[in-house]
């Protein structure tokens, strides 16, 4: 339905005319924006901003003031409590940059034009473990802004494997096959990456990858086997892909894909982020808010990913 | 409760007593073809007393003993005087020829000439179809609900949007009947086109205010729409050729004078004149979409006392996607089908009943397959309907109507089936909804004094939700949902109400009257939307044990006046209408929630307002005709879930909403009519921040429909040229030239769509430039984007008929 309500849109969009205007909106209170994450083997980092006003320009050096960097963070597994420190990017050494990257989902080269700062730590001890809940605190101008997340076990994938299409040789989707584990309520995310570089030497795709509505709950396949396929993410931003073939995986393609557990309320925000960003702009979508998993009015979300990495070789 | 309809009963008995003898009934039709002329006027010369024609053409006069002259007219046909004596009941069967040929053309029927002020109708518009078809229309297609949308107090939402709104109520709360069948969506192509075909309509009759008690079941309006019955003195064919879709309908005698059918057939071509430009090559190969539908009528006069009708439509647009690359197909059809018998039977010349059997089906599907992945979804409203309806007009005072009626509801909001192979998935077991709605009426129109004349009615409606059914209760994340199963035919929930309705009429002088309105109405079918614009893929849906009916209530005042030899209608009427158990979807409900659950388990309940003041100036007669119509309202919705419960304006909240329609006759030949619209935008829920997760922009929504779009003008222009109805023909024997009647008429319109070329918004939508973090020194911002649908579009029409 919502590839045929963008069919729709896009048919309107070509058969009618566009133009630029001005719209006077009522003035907009920024809200804390909470970009936190904790994964297994990695430490929790917490990125804090301000949201924005819809029509303000934004420089980088706009959206480094943005960043907030004045908040008291703290993370608790349940038993013990640490308060998160401020790392900015410009002073990670070299070596950690890519998997800083990989956590705030910003590509390398990005991270060197931009001086982020999160909260994170380096203790070992705080260090994602499975089956453990994180509880979130954040102290900013007064106000407490509250949230929790799991680190649930993982489900593998049956398999995934590259699925060329007859029509077009050499090319094709990303295909997996999953046994869902009876119980409702199992939600996962899909994120891939290819490992392999342009001519240049530079990575085609610097920082894994969701495609569009990347994560998805057993609501209809709950303790069934079932497959689906997903698209090439990462073509859609590669100049060297002809417009033809943007969307697919092509023969020497390596690819890691990234399986990932989530909770309930974490499914619900990355739902509604994809709608959202799918949805962008069509007439025919009705206009929803991203529900945050973090208290008091705060945006965002404090999420908990529990991954399992499949690479696979397109030949 | 029975007292109270004791009493009723018996204040209509005794103001339904006289002295009157003997009475005067019959038909008026049409002399050239036997069309039942609906709102003809009979006349008592001299009295200023007299009656109109029912729906189906009939009139009943009631007086005592004596001579007496009888005018029959309807605009666009010669009067004729009928001198009777009357000491026994008579019978008279009336037509009426045209005045011309041409006139009839484009001669707008009336009312009587002083009905704008005279009866006791507030909120109510009656169009003329041969009118409708003068004015310029979209891409030439005639279209009766856009031109309802000219109308004081009649909006649409934009140029795509399905449905019509009626003082600040919702598209669902219009009850649109074809031959008494309810219309449940009456567009084609997302709102673009009307189901209603011109050359199969006869009647359009819309009633926005002091709705009388025979209507119910919607609390905006009711909109009749009567096909044609076709010709039955001879068998012809008319038709159409536009740029999109072409038109043919036939008609003629079963048996001359005593029945008639009549075909018609319209389908779009612009599959059809662009498949050969899409090569085989594409991947878009085999994509198209197309709209057609058929309207069949059948009428027969079994005796001078009884005559049936059946009458059906079928209607359905196709839409179909395919894009081979990606092995993606897609199938979308949705129609109507709608068919209805009816049963006429006048009993003495004063009792007339009409008994009725209606169905109408509304069916959505979307079929779509890839790779292996077969996905189905049906949504489908049916109504098997039934109606006893009788009128007694037991003098020229009185006209009381009663009846019963019965709908059994039908509904499947949204059924979806998705397997892929051999694994079919968990969507739910079909939902299907089923609730019998029942209703008892009686109304007299009533001429208390000469000045004072009431149509007081009430109807009382009942509603049972029943079995079976599954009702889901949701338990929560990661806990078995439970299930209530109802059995078949088990009562799960009743509603009833009593619904009380009267409009006044208080003449001032011959020119001017005052006239109020009030109702009260019961609606058990809701209509919910998860798009920001009106779709056929809106979910329709019942009342239920959690879903209570929607209520409301309307006061209207008018002042009505003529002048100018009652060349010149006009009104000025105000209303405040309340509205209850409105719905609408929960903020954040995905389409894909749908699914597995109760359709109303993901709505929430709320209330709505509107106020407005309606000023209307017509003039009726004359080369020069038209109207000029300006709405000043305010439509407000309140739910306790959005904007925190206080007061937000309806999508479709219009602060001003201006119509022009002008027609001048230049010639016999040629006519020029334009129209101009001028409405307030639409509101629209904007977002207010904005933020990034993992790169991507996230947008912070702010209160409901606090945005309002820029405002929608237009003027569009048409010019209609008809051939002569006569050619001159030398007489072989006589050698002299003769007026000979032409066997094919024809016209051809030319209209222009958006003379000046304004960019009327459509939606609104945001683009992001720049990219904060390419380093590049950039900046990045976001930008409002305005699309506009029709630039100035031109295009023409031939219709003919032999």
């Amino acid at each position: 339905m919502k590839k045929l309500l963008y069919i729709f849109s896009l048919a309107l969009l070509v058969t009618s005319c566009v133009k630029d205007i001005t719209i006077d909106l009522p003035p907009y209170q920024p809200k804390i924006v909470v970009e936190g994450k904790i994964e297994p083997g990695y430490p929790p980092f917490v990125l804090l901003s301000n949201s924005l006003d819809l029509f303000a320009s934004t420089s980088v050096a706009d959206l480094e003031n943005n960043f907030i960097t004045d908040a008291q963070v703290f993370v608790n597994n349940g038993v013990d409590t640490v308060q998160l420190i401020l790392i900015c990017t410009d002073s990670i050494p070299a070596q950690y940059q890519p998997i800083v990257a990989e956590l705030l989902g910003y590509s390398p080269s990005e991270l060197q034009n931009v001086n982020i700062c999160a909260y994170s730590t380096f203790d070992p001890n705080w260090f994602g473990v499975v089956g453990t809940t994180y509880n979130l605190e954040i102290f900013h101008n007064g106000e407490v802004f509250r949230s929790t997340t799991d680190l649930l076990f993982p489900v593998p994938l049956d398999s995934a494997y590259f699925a060329e299409r007859p029509s077009l040789p050499g090319f094709g989707y990303m295909q997996a096959e999953l046994t869902d584990p009876a119980g409702s309520g199992d939600a996962y995310r899909w994120e891939t990456k290819r490992l392999n570089h342009y001519s240049d030497g530079s990575p085609k795709d610097p920082v894994l990858l969701a495609p569009f509505n990347s994560s998805f709950d057993d609501q209809f396949f709950d303790g069934l086997q079932f497959s689906w396929y997903y698209d090439n993410p990462g073509s859609y931003r590669d100049s060297t892909v002809e417009d033809s073939k943007k969307g697919f995986y092509q023969i020497g393609d390596t690819v890691v894909i990234k399986w990932s557990k989530v909770n309930h309320d974490v499914y619900q925000f990355l739902r509604y982020a994809d709608a959202q960003i799918a949805n962008g702009g069509s007439p025919f979508a009705s206009p929803v808010n991203v529900p945050s998993n973090v208290d008091n009015g705060a945006l965002g979300v404090w999420a908990g990913y529990s991954p399992i990495y499949d690479t696979v070789i397109c030949e | 409760m029975k007292l109270r309809l004791s009493i009723i009963f018996l204040f209509f008995f005794v103001l339904s007593y006289s002295q009157e003898k003997y009475t005067i009934s019959g038909t008026l039709s049409d002399q050239s073809n036997g069309e039942s002329l609906i709102g003809a006027t009979i006349q008592i010369a001299g009295t200023g007393k007299g009656t109109v024609t029912n729906t189906y053409g009939f009139y009943s006069i009631t007086l005592p003993e004596g001579t007496y002259k009888l005018q029959f007219s309807f605009v666009g046909y010669q009067t004729i005087d009928k001198e009777i004596e009357l000491n026994k009941n008579e019978v008279l069967n009336i037509e009426l020829p045209l005045e011309t040929e041409i006139i009839q053309e484009v001669e707008v029927r009336a009312e009587a000439e002083d009905g704008n002020v005279r009866d006791a109708n507030i909120g109510q518009v009656s169009l003329e179809i041969e009118k409708i078809k003068t004015l310029p229309a979209f891409l030439g297609e005639v279209d009766v609900v856009k031109t309802l949308q000219l109308l004081p107090g009649v909006s649409s939402t934009n140029e795509g949007s399905q449905g019509f709104y009626v003082r600040g109520g919702g598209p669902d709360q219009n009850m649109v009947l074809l031959d008494e069948a309810v219309v449940y969506n009456a567009s084609h192509l997302f709102g673009f086109f009307s189901v209603f075909n011109s050359d199969a309509v006869k009647n359009v009759n819309l009633i926005k205010g002091g709705i009388p008690a025979k209507f119910g079941g919607r609390l905006a309006s009711v909109l009749e729409i009567n096909m044609n019955e076709g010709n039955n003195k001879r068998w012809g064919v008319k038709g159409g050729l536009g740029l999109i879709s072409s038109r043919l309908t036939v008609e003629g005698p079963l048996k001359k004078d005593k029945g008639s059918i009549i075909l018609s057939g319209r389908r779009t071509y612009i599959d059809i004149l662009m498949k050969p430009f899409i090569p085989k090559s594409s991947p878009f190969n085999g994509s198209s979409y197309f709209f057609y539908d058929l309207n069949l009528k059948m009428n027969y006069r079994i005796t001078d006392k009884d005559k049936i009708y059946i009458s059906g439509y079928y209607g359905k647009d196709v839409f179909r996607f395919v894009d081979s690359d990606a092995g993606f197909d897609v199938k979308m059809p949705w129609g109507n089908g709608i068919g209805a018998f009816r049963w006429n039977h006048s009993f003495n010349g004063k009792l007339f009943m009409n008994l009725s059997a209606t169905y109408s089906n509304y069916q959505f599907s979307f079929e779509s397959e890839q790779d292996g992945f077969n996905l189905k979804l049906l949504s489908r409203n049916q109504d098997i309907g039934g109606k006893l309806d009788f009128t007694y007009i037991p003098n020229y005072r009185h006209r009381i109507e009663a009846g019963a009626h019965y709908t059994y509801h039908i509904f499947q909001p949204q059924n979806v089936s998705a397997n892929q192979d051999t694994i079919v998935f968990e969507t739910g077991e079909v939902q299907k909804y089923l609730s019998h709605e029942v209703a008892f009426y009686i109304q007299d129109e009533i001429d208390i004094t000469e000045w004072f004349r009431a149509n007081i009615g009430l109807r009382y409606s009942q509603y049972y939700f029943t079995g079976s059914f599954n009702r889901y209760v949701k338990n929560g994340i990661g806990v078995q949902d439970s299930v209530i199963h109802y059995k078949p035919n088990e009562l799960i929930r009743f509603y009833h109400g009593l619904e009380p309705r009267l409009s006044m009429r208080f003449l001032l002088n011959k020119w001017s009257s005052i006239k109020a309105g009030f109702n009260y109405n019961y609606q058990y079918v809701h209509l919910a939307s998860l798009s920001s614009v009106s779709l056929p893929t809106d979910t329709w849906f019942l009342t239920t044990d959690k879903a209570p009916p929607q209520k409301g209530w309307q006061a209207s005042l008018g002042y009505f006046f003529n002048f100018w030899k009652n060349n010149f209608e006009a009104s000025v009427e105000v209303y405040y209408k309340d509205m209850r158990n409105l719905v609408e979807y929960a903020p954040g409900t995905l389409p894909e929630d749908n699914l597995n659950d109760n359709v109303d388990n993901l709505l929430i309940y709320g209330r709505g307002y509107s106020v407005g003041a309606e000023f209307f100036l017509k003039k009726v007669k004359g080369k020069f005709t038209g109207w000029i119509g300006y709405t000043l309202a305010w439509t407000n919705r309140i739910f306790d879930e959005i904007n925190n419960g206080n007061p937000y304006p309806a999508k479709y909240d219009r602060r001003h909403d201006l119509s022009v329609v002008l027609s001048y006759q230049i010639t016999p030949q040629w006519n020029v009519s334009s129209t101009f619209i001028y409405a307030t935008g639409n509101t629209m829920t904007m977002p207010q921040g904005w933020y990034l997760h993992e790169g991507n922009v996230l947008y912070e929504y702010g209160d409901y429909n606090q945005t309002r779009m820029d405002p929608y003008h237009r003027l569009d222009i048409a010019f209609t040229w008809f051939d002569k109805p006569f050619k001159m023909k030398r007489n072989k024997e006589t050698g002299e030239k003769e007026k000979i009647k032409r066997k094919l008429r024809n016209s051809v319109t030319v209209s222009v769509y958006n003379l000046y070329n304004r960019a009327n918004p459509y939606f609104l939508y945001f683009d992001s430039q720049g990219d904060p973090l390419s380093g590049n020194g950039g900046s990045f911002t976001i930008k409002a984007k305005q699309v506009s649908l029709f630039p100035i579009l031109p295009s023409v029409t031939w219709n003919f008929k032999f």
